[in-house]
């Protein structure tokens, strides 16, 4: 093969190359126009009366979209107050695979339908972890904390309940994580479901009983977390009367998560003791509290 | 959709755009219009659900008479089933030769401005769109709510089919022309939306 032989080849190359690149780029950006324009049309029919969106939306599901389009039409199914909408989003929860299932199991929970509802705790025990999570999650959008306790109650999976705690934390769902406390052992997801929640009164219970000491430990932090004013006033009890250097500690740690400085500052003046007024300052430095410059002019002062 | 219901939704999507830009030309409407509130009527699509001012009271509403002057005049659309009207009542603010607000009510509904309505009776609908399709195009301030007047007439449909698939408008401009054939309840404004919603990726062009 000559020099200028492979110079041609090598531009008609490059030209075919150029060619397919524009060609690429102008299918995509056609797509993307198309599938703006799908979406947008989607979002329209929210405001169209429901009959006459839902065969249109139903169309779409059973098509072969793109899952971004099949999503919000999801969403539109989701604001449709009817039945043939909800046992759509059923069927798609129940009959889909990956993020689709995942997202018809949302739209139950944004539908807040009944009946939708309803079919989720089937949904949730036939799933996968995946479609166990969605389905706790549409819980919570619906705030159904009741059909989560009674997730939490059957579960014999420790990380199921673990998970089905969390959730009614978020929920704040005080007396659904009462009822699930007497009867759990998890002293950590517990008090951070009280914590959640702001159940300081079942906090302090928790932290008061020497018996758990782990778990006393859990729920001290758990009153750090809550930083209300009676929690504030719990870990400083805790502080003061408790024996035990590592429940003492958890405290601080307690009042520290907090922002509680100024109990930090009494408890400083309060002991006689030098180890605990170091640690004491030292937490309040660290806790970059203005009442630490205050005790350092003090100090300087008393000083002969 | 079958094959056959896809053929037929893109000639009827051909038919109503030829017919929507053979209309095109002057409206003829600017020279009846006054400086200050102008008021018309024209035939609707017929399935447009009334346009209103109510005032409110626990969920219960009466309605009132619209003030248009007001800065922000609250036309509320009832949920109704379409009603009996052929009509809807198009007003239109003209300022320095140009419409600075546009809306669209029930012809029932009342309305009154300061300095008085002129009332220009009956037009054709075609007129109307082409009037307000100008001030689409021109994107200024009053282009969603001429979108929105469009929507309720007779054949609006059509226009507002062609701005969604006019690629030289700006696409927020084409997403709220559907927005308003959704909102327009017409049949052949749901059967576009189905079109595109079926239509392919591959090859997909607009009309333009």
């Amino acid at each position: 093969m000559n020099k200028t032989m492979y110079k041609t080849m090598n531009r008609t190359l490059y030209l075919l190359l150029i060619c397919l690149l524009g060609a690429i780029a102008a299918v995509s950006g056609a797509q993307d126009e198309l599938g703006t324009l799908k979406i947008a049309a989607l979002e329209a029919l929210i405001t169209a009366p429901p009959s006459r969106a839902l065969p249109i939306v139903q169309r779409v599901l059973k098509s072969d979209d793109r899952e971004d389009i099949k999503a919000r039409a999801l969403f539109v199914l989701s604001q449709i107050d009817l039945p043939e909408a909800h046992a759509t989003l059923v069927a798609m929860a129940q009959n889909s695979t990956g993020a689709l299932q995942i997202e018809a199991i949302r739209m139950i929970g944004v539908s807040g339908a009944p009946v939708a509802m309803a079919s989720l705790a089937e949904i949730y025990t036939a799933g996968s972890e995946d479609v166990r999570g969605a389905v706790l999650k549409a819980y919570l959008i619906a705030d159904d904390s009741q059909a989560v306790y009674r997730i939490a109650a059957a579960a014999t999976d420790p990380q199921a309940l673990e998970r089905a705690l969390h959730m009614l934390g978020a929920m704040g769902a005080v007396e659904e994580v009462r009822a699930l406390g007497a009867r759990v052992e998890m002293s950590e997801t517990l008090a951070q479901a009280y914590a959640m929640t702001g159940d300081i009164e079942s906090l302090r219970k928790m932290a008061f009983d020497a018996a758990k000491p782990e778990a006393q430990v859990f729920a001290i932090r758990g009153l750090g977390l809550t930083s209300a004013p009676a929690a504030n006033a719990a870990l400083l009890s805790i502080y003061r009367e408790q024996q035990s250097d590592v429940v003492r500690h958890a405290a601080l740690e307690g009042l520290m998560i907090s922002g509680y400085d100024q109990g930090v500052l009494a408890l400083y003046r309060e002991t006689q003791d030098i180890a605990a007024k170091r640690e004491l300052l030292q937490l309040l430095v660290m806790m970059d509290s203005d009442a630490v410059w205050d005790e350092i002019d003090r100090a300087l002062d008393e000083r002969p | 959709m079958s094959f056959f219901r896809l053929l037929l939704g893109l000639v009827v999507v051909l038919l109503v755009s030829c017919a929507a830009l053979a209309g095109r030309s002057e409206s003829g409407l600017d020279e009846s219009l006054q400086e200050g509130w102008n008021a018309w009527r024209v035939t609707s699509n017929g399935a447009h659900r009334e346009s209103c001012c109510y005032r409110w009271n626990m969920g219960k509403r009466t309605p009132k008479t619209c003030d248009l002057d007001a800065p922000l005049t609250a036309v509320s659309t009832t949920q109704d089933a379409a009603s009996e009207r052929t009509e809807i009542q198009v007003y239109a603010r003209i300022e320095s030769g140009r419409a600075s607000r546009i809306l669209m009510l029930a012809p029932q509904c009342p309305a009154q401005a300061a300095s008085g309505i002129n009332d220009l009776g009956l037009i054709a609908a075609d007129s109307s769109i082409v009037w307000l399709q100008t001030y689409v195009v021109s994107r200024g301030d009053v282009a969603e709510q001429a979108l929105g007047a469009i929507a309720g007439h007779s054949g609006g449909v059509g226009e507002l089919i062609l701005v969604a698939e006019d690629q030289r408008l700006p696409m927020v401009m084409r997403e709220r022309a559907l927005f308003w054939m959704a909102q327009s309840n017409s049949d052949d404004a749901f059967d576009y939306v189905a079109m595109l919603l079926s239509r392919r990726e591959t090859g997909a062009r607009g009309l333009y």
